[in-house]
């Protein structure tokens, strides 16, 4: 494609061309990893072979010829084994990954602003970019073949135009494009929106539109000028495996992912907006209770009034708030689709066989929790793959298939999002558990003997533990679960464990779906109102004689048979203990709790999480402050930090 | 010494430099003017537990979180802040503070002739906060080193140690 020569790299060129290419990179290996299990569906290779090819032509319109070069070998060897010319074998699929491996390198390079050199194929090491066979064939045409099945139907295609720098008025250009394909075709989709075409300064768009054949589209633009056609690409119909349904997903999420463009900035800045608006409904409610109690005759106008212009206000943020909360949220995907190279990987040097499956790829995550989700749950994988799933013969010898299955699957929860991890491995030994616990001493003999199960397996997750004997490659050096659970703690969510021997494990995460707003139980202790997250918030109850014990004396609350540690709230914030403490609320994560005095119970609110600023820094006890409806400050209480270094008595 | 007296560089075209007034503890300290964004009455305060001990805590500026400090402990002057009827709001280090202060009286402009350095009298942790005296008609003010006074907490965590030797 000729390249203008005004035509200068943008940091937003720079930008897409990256992210583009991620998506070919994952197209690329999520292909690769597919022909390793034996799946060679034509349409996959066909995603295959397009996403090379797109990725080739990318990079060499950001002036990449080292990437290009690289691409164009990819190509050519997934040109041949679209045609059938090539076996899969799996040296080939090893070739493909190393050359994966080696063009995310490039990439990275391209990303940090260095021109990446091309990967060293000096004689002594394997060639990283892997070779087509030798007498090569000319390579097939570009554009996609219509399946003849699809044939007699229209089928959809994601359409990708693109203006002439030099042009001034791309909006007129992209509307003429929109009308003439129009006459040719039936678009479902357009980016940007006619509507909002008017504002259009960009240099791209893309389409979904139903055409009977591809070339439709450059039949159409012939007599518009400035504009090119940068690919068309085909949306299967009749996906009938998997995989080509999720490149079909892929396609289509690219054409999305394009209209969603935010910079974080502005959205935190919204997030800021959207917080001062829910502090003034609650503060417009708070008014409204107050003016209630007055009883004033003359304030019944004004009564209504105020009533009504809350309720709207109410109905105003509520919306918004939700508005921004879906801006901040990210497919799941995104933190998902790095996993199935990486247990195949691990299971590969573990002399295993395992297979991922995912579920749930699109549930929705505030993207400052995915950020923070990725090391935890890369951590539970490697475990799978390193503790949970059996070598292969094993696996054979207590009737399982000798491809062990580990499945990831996100689901919502009423504002948490749940994560499983279920391996259909050996399970947990809670005797191999304790008595590796005690050798490390992380359990004194004593507490191994009252031990309950459930309490054993949880024992995995304390400081200083790893079931594997020796440190291996796969499990890391040293970081335990402990880290897992700590990792999650931050985030104000919790992990738990199930287990079944012979039957395999199941690590359950519940992750809060974002971090910014929660819903929070607001107590009064002394003169300071503390708010306690709600999610941590077990119970709350009475205190009295039914339920005070006390143990070498230290006050404990009784419940139910179980008892748990009883501290003032303020007390342990190193406050003075005021009188007449009436209430405990029992918070805890895992099979940690503890209840906290305090005063009074002031509700259960929204609040929106602020933190003290550069000056207090992180103070210790506190996860921020948060204003209240009449304007007061409630400090937020960091629940770990009462928990830390209590056990279950 | 003398460096922090020569610190005072910002002045308007006559060598003068306009200084918000105000009182703790009967005295009376002076602030740069473009440092002062403005001053409230002194709503509750909320105290932050195990926070660093010269922060009295936090208050509500218009939804935003403000950390309020007490001089009083800072300097070791003793006395209450719950005493204080007003804050400054200023700018710190390009982040905004409060600072309890019994009143506020004025405005005024001294020329940089009438400042010197702090007297060899003046000894304790608060030589290293104080920017210059000032000879005024109604007698001395304590012109402030904001950004050494209070400093992001990471800054200020490695400085409590220095005042521990000191004192």
């Amino acid at each position: 494609m000729p390249v203008d020569s005004g035509w200068t790299l943008t940091e937003d060129d720079r930008q897409l061309f990256i992210t583009e290419a991620d998506e070919m990179v994952q197209a690329l290996e999520e292909g690769a990893l597919a022909l390793e299990r034996g799946n060679q569906s034509p349409e996959m290779l066909q995603a295959m072979f397009r996403a090379a090819h797109t990725l080739k032509g990318n990079s060499g319109l950001v002036g990449e010829a080292g990437i290009a070069e690289h691409m164009h070998k990819m190509e050519a060897v997934l040109d041949e084994l679209r045609a059938g010319r090539i076996a899969v074998t799996p040296a080939l699929v090893q070739q493909l990954l190393s050359g994966i491996d080696a063009l995310r390198d490039m990439l990275a390079q391209f990303a940090q602003g260095q021109s990446p050199s091309p990967p060293v194929q000096s004689p002594e090491q394997p060639q990283a970019a892997p070779q087509a066979p030798a007498p090569s064939k000319p390579a097939a045409p570009v554009a996609p073949a219509a399946p003849a099945a699809s044939a007699a139907c229209l089928s959809r295609y994601l359409v990708e135009l693109s203006v002439d720098a030099a042009c001034p008025m791309p909006a007129v250009r992209v509307f003429q494009a929109y009308q003439a394909i129009s006459r040719r075709g039936q678009i479902e989709r357009q980016d940007p929106p006619q509507e909002s075409l008017a504002q259009f300064e960009g240099r791209s768009a893309t389409l979904v539109v139903r055409l009977e054949r591809p070339d439709d589209v450059q039949a159409a633009l012939s007599g518009v000028d400035e504009i090119r056609v940068e690919s068309v690409r085909e949306q299967s119909m009749a996906a009938a495996s998997a995989a080509s349904q999720a490149q079909a997903n892929e396609v289509e999420r690219e054409a999305l992912a394009q209209t969603v463009r935010v910079r974080v900035d502005l959205l935190d800045h919204l997030m800021n907006l959207v917080g001062e608006l829910v502090l003034d409904r609650t503060k417009v409610a708070d008014l409204i209770s107050r003016l209630e109690r007055a009883k004033d005759e003359q304030g019944e106008e004004l009564r209504q009034e105020l009533s009504r212009s809350s309720l709207h206000l109410g109905r105003v943020t509520l919306d918004l708030q939700e508005t921004i909360m879906k801006a901040r949220m990210l497919p799941i995907d995104h933190l998902f689709r790095r996993f199935p190279r990486l247990v195949r990987d691990l299971a590969q040097r573990s002399g295993k066989r395992a297979r991922l499956e995912i579920y749930g790829q699109d549930t929705e995550l505030d993207r400052m929790v995915m950020d923070e989700l990725g090391d935890p749950l890369t951590h539970i994988l490697r475990n799978a793959v390193d503790h949970g799933i059996e070598p292969p013969a094993e696996r054979l010898a207590a009737g399982k298939p000798e491809e062990g299955r580990i499945l990831l699957r996100a689901s919502t929860e009423e504002g948490y999002v749940v994560v499983d991890v279920a391996d259909d491995g050996d399970g947990i030994d809670a005797e191999a558990v304790k008595r590796i616990a005690l050798k490390r001493g992380v359990l004194t003999p004593e507490q191994a003997e009252r031990m309950s199960m459930h309490e054993a397996e949880e024992l995995i997750f304390a400081p200083g533990f790893s079931t594997s004997e020796e440190v291996t490659e796969i499990s890391g050096r040293g970081v335990g679960l402990d880290a897992v659970r700590a990792s999650l703690e931050r985030l104000s969510g919790v992990v738990d464990v199930a287990t079944e021997r012979g039957k395999g494990t199941t690590f359950r995460l519940r992750i809060p779906l974002t971090l910014a707003i929660m819903r929070a139980l607001l107590v009064r202790t002394g003169t300071a109102v503390y708010a306690l997250p709600l999610g941590a918030v077990r119970q709350i109850v009475r205190l009295g004689p039914g339920n005070l014990r006390s143990a070498h004396g230290r006050p404990l609350l009784a419940d139910r048979g179980e008892m748990i540690a009883l501290h003032s709230l303020a007390g342990l914030y190193g406050e003075p203990v005021p009188d007449g403490e009436q209430f405990a609320v029992v918070v805890g994560t895992g099979d940690r709790q503890i209840a906290l005095k305090v005063g009074a119970l002031l509700g259960e609110q929204e609040i929106v999480l602020k933190s003290f600023g550069d000056f207090l820094g992180a103070v210790p006890g506190f996860t921020g402050a948060t204003i209240l409806g009449n304007g007061e400050l409630a400090l937020v209480a960091d629940i770990r930090y009462f928990l830390r270094g209590r056990e279950a008595p | 010494m003398s460096a922090s007296g020569s610190e005072v560089t910002r002045m308007d075209d006559d060598g003068e430099l306009q200084v918000v007034l105000f009182e703790i503890e009967g005295v009376t300290y002076g602030v740069e003017v473009e440092r002062v964004l403005e001053i409230i009455r002194r709503p509750e305060v909320s105290r932050v537990p195990a926070a660093l001990d010269y922060v009295e805590g936090v208050i509500n500026l218009r939804g935003n979180v403000l950390p309020v400090f007490d001089l009083r402990r800072r300097f070791r002057l003793g006395g209450d802040p719950a005493r204080a009827s007003h804050i400054v709001v200023l700018r710190v280090h390009d982040a905004l503070a409060g600072v309890s202060v019994d009143g506020v009286s004025q405005v005024v402009r001294i020329p940089i002739g009438r400042i010197e350095p702090p007297p060899p009298g003046i000894a304790g942790p608060q030589l290293r906060y104080i920017e210059g005296i000032a000879k005024l008609e109604a007698g001395l003010c304590v012109l402030l080193d904001l950004d050494r006074a209070f400093q992001p907490a990471e800054l200020a965590l490695g400085e409590g140690g220095g005042d521990r030797d000191a004192g």
